[in-house]
């Protein structure tokens, strides 16, 4: 037998695809690498995940797990031929508890379906990715996923107690738990970001959060960027935490407002939009706050949502940003740094200056209170030579975001897109220790090989001496 | 016992490599606070100490092992800051504090320690310096080894340097006293910490809002004694359980007891105690999906283990022991299952 045999006399001939139009449309996720898929697999259960793990070890054929596919780094993309495990049938929430808060879902569940579902329990899953409406928890855990939210209430990693695990050698197993602090090495806090690569997570409690009584969303207009990111690095800096700080450009709110008509300023050189949550009176506090900082800073005006339409729409205009910007060119290029909140205006003046020198269209929307940037570059890759300098410009902003003291990726993964930076932040010990985390779950390299970690990261032997 | 006192983390280094070299194991240790086995060397922090960077305007430090929570907080509060450390225990260092993965009473409203852990140096059992994370508030390069190296106990090196993310400082704190903290805890906003003890409940709260009902409000946060017992127990069981875990400590007759309602967790104190009766209280809460974890001793025989079971992903646990440590120089057999 095959291991095509083999895995439809397990699932049957429905849910082991490998027509060549299927080959094509799942060799990528939403990022711009392409890999190769030897057959996509659909299974319902942990325990077929399982077995579907044991019969592609047996081939020696890699596994990559996938989600909704919304991934911008090539973490669900097989760089060297491998079955792609889809992990969007296991969609049950199965439980939820709501005196502990708590809930074990699937992790094909779609993120923005979970909130809706707990809304009329007053609860919600914190970390809210612009992608929330298709992006699926298990595609959230697998990248450590933030969006907005996360300012205030943490990236995925705060949010999972505990995960339902299929590991390298097709057992199943759970890391983390229901209580606090379970004995022995948190396998869970590494499993959280591992873009797929120490086993394959069938199940997930997640911590849920509970609705605040009050919110305040504020839209500020200012003349520059510089007076937006200022703003920002002086809320933080005075002892607030909103909850949300998101700044755009002037190029960024043009897309959005020819799109959705969300009601953004076209005439501000950027806008910030910010958001507090509370109790009435620390919501009025927060509010005041803001306002004060952002006068110092020469904004134009700060506008408070009057009600519960008024502020959807200002969201629905932030997340609305990237298919915005599908209106504008054909294919874009979107970015995730991170750097110290204080380093925002420094690095952003620099940003500019790349896709200036570059004579790049650039649109700039970002997670400024956590000075996670999100330069996105629009082009038309039909243009000859135009993805090489979109990929050289891209190269150049990393650099300037490391040098500031930051580092490659606040949110989307490292995946294959930036596997070959890592060298920018670590040293060759630094990736040793990684890839022996990596090892410790997967010594044969089946999951998700290729991906993270440049070849060569383990380059110590067991004696600790240089291979 | 042998004590060395590294003033360099080259030292701590080269000290791990010649103990490797001669076959001997290393116990790390912090204030102190966690007994020593005997047998090994112990590696002392007590000159490791002190702020490596601090920005305020980042709400981000970087500190040293032997830094003491007190030091710590001195600093911080300078800029009316916190990085949410345990509240009572002034001297024991932040490296010991991560090292153990031990959180504080206000985890309900700000997470456990290990979320704010965002940067470590560690050195692992080959004596190679590994950084991993850094001083950024959201940070997914590569795997996270500074959550990992949270609450590992030194088993996969030594913890010499950690960044954390810091959160302002509580504006208007105050302590309510509860009849039924449990109750209380759930009708405010995201309190700070909900506690029962022996003498009464207490909810915390930070944010400007009123009790639905008529309680007793002191300013400031009000926190319990620690548990001073020769014997002292930390149940950990799912949250909903605290009140059935109070009522089976009321009913073995703890001395002292802190529980944390909406966390899980319920510290225990006896001067006296039966052994069965802790062997039935650990059963309990690892029926429940918990566990029982002996942080004093006292007269207890040393047949009661510390852990109680072995986690099922004890084999993934024994490879990175392996990996990070192969000739189990540092800590040996710290975590259950011989990890």
């Amino acid at each position: 037998m095959t291991v095509i045999e083999e895995l439809i006399a397990l699932l049957g001939p429905e849910r082991v695809r490998n027509h060549p139009l299927d080959l094509v449309v799942f060799a990528k996720d939403s990022g711009v690498k392409k890999g190769e898929v030897v057959a996509a697999v659909l299974p319902e259960t942990a325990r077929e995940v399982a077995a579907i793990v044991r019969i592609a070890r047996r081939y020696d054929t890699p596994i990559v797990p996938r989600g909704a596919g919304t991934g911008l780094a090539g973490g669900a993309v097989p760089a060297v031929p491998g079955l792609l495990v889809m992990l969007t049938r296991l969609n049950q929430v199965h439980e939820v508890d709501e005196i502990a808060r708590t809930a074990w879902v699937g992790p094909g569940v779609i993120n923005l379906d979970l909130s809706k579902q707990l809304e009329p329990l007053g609860l919600h899953f914190a970390p809210d990715p612009s992608s929330q409406q298709a992006c699926t928890i298990g595609g959230n855990v697998a990248t450590n996923a933030g969006g907005p939210h996360c300012l205030a209430d943490g990236t995925t990693v705060a949010h999972v107690l505990a995960a339902e695990l299929v590991t390298a050698e097709g057992d199943i197993i759970t890391v983390g738990g229901e209580a606090p602090d379970q004995p022995g090495l948190d396998l869970r806090a590494v499993v959280v970001g591992s873009e797929g690569t120490l086993g394959i997570v069938t199940k997930v409690l997640v911590r849920l959060t509970e609705n605040a009584p009050d919110v305040a969303t504020i839209l500020i207009g200012f003349p520059s960027i510089e007076g937006a990111a200022a703003t920002v690095s002086g809320i933080i800096a005075s002892g607030l935490i909103p909850a949300a700080l998101e700044i755009m450009d002037h190029p960024m709110v043009e897309a959005v407002e020819n799109f959705v008509h969300a009601g953004y300023p076209t005439d501000a050189g950027a806008v910030l939009l910010a958001e507090v949550t509370g109790t009435a009176a620390s919501v009025e506090e927060g509010t005041n706050v803001i306002r004060s900082v952002a006068n110092r800073h020469d904004a134009m005006f700060a506008r408070v949502a009057t009600d519960e339409s008024e502020r959807a729409l200002l969201w629905k205009g932030r997340k609305a940003a990237f298919g915005a910007v599908a209106q504008t060119a054909p294919d874009y290029y979107l970015h995730d740094t991170v750097v110290p909140r204080t380093a925002l205006v420094d690095v952003m003046a620099k940003i500019y200056e790349i896709g200036d020198r570059y004579d790049l269209m650039m649109l700039n929307v970002f997670h400024a209170g956590d000075g996670n940037l999100h330069p996105l570059i629009a082009f038309d890759a039909k243009e000859p030579g135009m993805l090489d300098r979109v990929q050289a410009a891209a190269r150049e902003m990393v650099e300037v975001s490391v040098d500031a003291g930051g580092s490659l990726s606040g949110e989307h993964g490292i995946g294959l897109e930036k596997r070959d930076l890592m060298h920018l932040v670590f040293s060759d010990i630094d990736l040793d220790a990684q890839a022996r985390v990596r090892d410790a779950f997967d010594d044969a390299g089946m999951m998700n090989p290729s991906t993270v970690l440049p070849e060569g990261s383990r380059c110590f032997d067991a004696n600790g001496v240089r291979l | 016992m042998n004590k060395a006192t590294p003033s360099s983390i080259a030292e701590v280094a080269s000290l791990i490599g010649d103990a490797r070299k001669n076959g001997q194991s290393l116990w790390f240790a912090g204030s102190g606070s966690i007994s020593t086995p005997g047998g090994h060397t112990v590696v002392s922090t007590e000159l490791l100490t002190g702020i490596v960077d601090y920005r305020p305007d980042d709400l981000t430090v970087v500190v040293r092992a032997g830094t003491t929570l007190g030091e710590l907080d001195d600093i911080l509060g300078e800029h009316r800051q916190t990085a949410v450390l345990p509240e009572t225990a002034p001297n024991r260092t932040v490296g010991g504090v991560i090292a153990a993965g031990a959180s504080g009473y206000r985890r309900r409203r700000y997470g456990p320690t290990r979320d704010r852990v965002i940067g470590a140096m560690i050195v692992t059992g080959y004596g190679e310096v590994v950084h991993a994370g850094g001083q950024l508030v959201k940070n997914v390069t590569g795997y996270d080894i500074p959550r990992l190296v949270t609450g590992s106990h030194g088993a996969l090196g030594f913890i010499a340097e950690i960044s954390l993310k810091l959160w302002p400082d509580d504006s208007i704190p105050r302590t309510l006293s509860a009849v039924d903290p449990a109750v209380l805890g759930s009708q405010l906003y995201q309190p700070t910490a909900a506690l029962e003890t022996e003498s009464g409940g207490f909810v915390y709260v930070s944010h400007v809002q009123h009790p639905p009902l008529d309680w007793s409000v002191s300013e400031g946060f009000d926190w319990p004694d620690p548990i001073d017992e020769p014997v002292v127990v930390s149940a950990n069981v799912p949250p909903r359980l605290v009140v059935e875990a109070v009522s089976h400590v009321r009913d073995i007759g703890a001395t002292r007891f802190i529980a944390q309602h909406g966390v899980g967790v319920v510290d225990v104190g006896w001067k006296e105690i039966d052994e069965a009766r802790i062997v039935g209280l650990r059963k309990w809460a690892e029926l429940c999906g918990g566990s029982l974890v002996i942080r004093r001793r006292g007269p207890l025989d040393g047949s009661l283990s510390r852990w109680g079971r072995t986690p099922g992903s004890v084999d993934i646990q024994l490879r990175l022991k392996e990996l990070f440590d192969p000739d189990r120089v540092c800590n040996p057999g710290v975590l259950p299952g011989g990890v």
